[in-house]
């Protein structure tokens, strides 16, 4: 099978479930983020009446759990994609 | 106890449901068990509970799913409040719109079903795409909904003459009564039919149990209509789709082929099934449940704008995980996602009648999400998937 030297071949599979987990978690953390935004804006507009306090309390630790969130999805990307990849050069089908 | 374990694990979403419901009866002194705010529990969450069927099926798939949905929920609204300013013809206007939907599905369902492009950035361009065509035919502005034809078909409280006369809207609870023993009588048929083929069965407590628990809830349910305005029109709506994807999800092969194509793909595809087609028929259902709610929407707020459906696809999505669908695919039920969706609904009403400023809401929505965050980053780590 002819393949690029420098190409990594994949089970499509798992590949596709790898960047399924991404993109999940991704939108997860990115919702996360909107409600610490969305906190924050309610505050400043004067519509909420949560102490200041909270508010950072809130937005703090949702952006910081969306960051650290979107660090684990790529790490597990990677690892997924890594346990993806095909090693053999020949003889191999796609699982 | 191992039985007893089984059962939990079965229902935790079920004792969810019941515990958050409690605790919110407990927040509200009962008001959320007044019958106008359990009549509105339903509609208010008629679009989630309907669109989180067609979500079903894309997740089913493999995770999958439709972030477009929100928008074509606007496009097909604007669509709606556009022909009927324009004078067109209700019925005409719901079909055409319904069309519509099919357009978009079809659309989507191509690329990504026949030509392979990721649901994610498939659904996410249709997202941009199809709000900005809603802003556009509605130019940026509120456009009302006045044809009572149109409100009456999908707002409307049925009125037997005779019986619903009085303030008593007895119709209800006659319904009711009869669904409750439908309900046991065809528990039992089917339980007789199964035991003369020999079949493996559910013991009878936890089956009459369990139907039995679902009468009550639908009696009590009816009671409460009977003492507000009856039953919705919108109610029958959200029950025609629920009971028609819980059929084709549980008794056909067709809904079979979407577990299928979820669990193993290449193997679906050795067997003979059409996967493409089965990509294509998800996302085609799930754009004519989005167009069907865009319908129910416009008529229960009476008017659309640019941001109607804002963040709904999340509702959605929301209700399918949290009754039991798979991010990878090939498990989930419709009664899963209707517990999930009204555990949604339940949380959204009760902060509502509590009068809870809206960031605590968004405190709380985001501390429930970083619950699932947790549970996910710790079971991953337990089987060292990360």
């Amino acid at each position: 099978m002819f393949q690029i030297p420098s190409g990594k071949k994949y089970y499509e599979k798992l590949k596709s479930k790898a960047y399924t987990g991404l993109a999940l978690r991704v939108l997860v953390a990115g919702y996360v983020l909107y409600l610490a935004w969305m906190i924050a804006s309610g505050s400043i507009s004067g519509e909420s009446t949560m102490p200041v306090w909270c508010v950072i309390l809130f937005c703090t630790l949702f952006a910081v759990s969306a960051v650290f969130f979107i660090i684990y999805a790529i790490r597990s990307f990677i690892k997924a994609l890594k346990a993806a990849e095909i090693r053999e050069t020949s003889d191999t089908e796609e699982q | 106890m191992e039985n007893t374990q089984k059962l939990l694990k079965k229902y935790t979403m079920t004792i969810a449901l019941v515990v958050v419901f409690i605790m919110f009866a407990f927040f509200t002194n009962g008001k959320i068990f007044l019958a106008q705010n359990i009549s509105n529990l339903l509609l208010q969450n008629a679009y989630v509970l309907v669109m989180a069927c067609g979500m079903l099926l894309c997740i089913l798939t493999g995770g999958n799913v439709d972030l477009s949905v929100g928008s074509t929920l606007c496009l097909v609204g604007a669509v709606a409040a556009q022909f009927m300013s324009a004078g067109l013809n209700p019925i005409v206007t719901i079909v055409l719109c319904l069309g519509i939907s099919l357009l978009i599905g079809i659309w989507q369902g191509f690329w990504i079903g026949y030509v392979h492009i990721p649901p994610f950035i498939c659904t996410l361009a249709g997202m941009f795409l199809f709000r900005g065509l809603g802003r556009v035919i509605l130019s940026s502005k509120t456009v009302n909904i006045s044809d009572k034809t149109f409100l009456g078909i999908f707002t409307s409280y049925i009125t037997v003459p005779g019986l619903d006369d009085g303030g008593m809207k007895w119709s209800a609870l006659i319904v009711g009564v009869a669904v409750a023993v439908f309900l046991i009588g065809y528990t039992a048929f089917s339980r007789v039919k199964k035991a003369q083929k020999g079949y493996t069965m559910a013991s009878p407590f936890v089956a009459f149990g369990k139907i039995i628990a679902i009468s009550a809830l639908v009696i009590v349910y009816a009671w409460k209509l009977t003492n507000y305005k009856g039953i919705p029109v919108m109610l029958l709506w959200i029950m025609l789709v629920v009971l028609l994807y819980a059929f084709i999800t549980s008794k056909t092969a067709f809904g079979r082929y979407f577990y299928a194509v979820g669990g193993n793909e290449k193997a679906t595809k050795l067997s003979g099934i059409d996967t493409k087609k089965v990509y294509f028929v998800a996302y085609c259902s799930m754009s004519i449940l989005a167009g069907f709610s865009g319908l129910l929407v416009a008529a229960r707020i009476g008017s659309v704008n640019g941001d109607m459906g804002m963040s709904y696809e999340m509702d959605a999505i929301g209700s399918c995980f949290i009754g039991g669908a798979s991010a990878y695919g090939g498990s989930g039920t419709i009664p899963g996602i209707v517990i999930g969706a009204l555990l949604l609904g339940v949380i959204n009403q009760g902060m509502s009648i509590c009068g809870l400023d809206n960031n605590w809401q968004y405190v709380i929505k985001g501390a429930v999400l970083l619950l699932a965050v947790i549970f996910d980053v710790v079971s991953n780590h337990k089987t060292g998937k990360a």
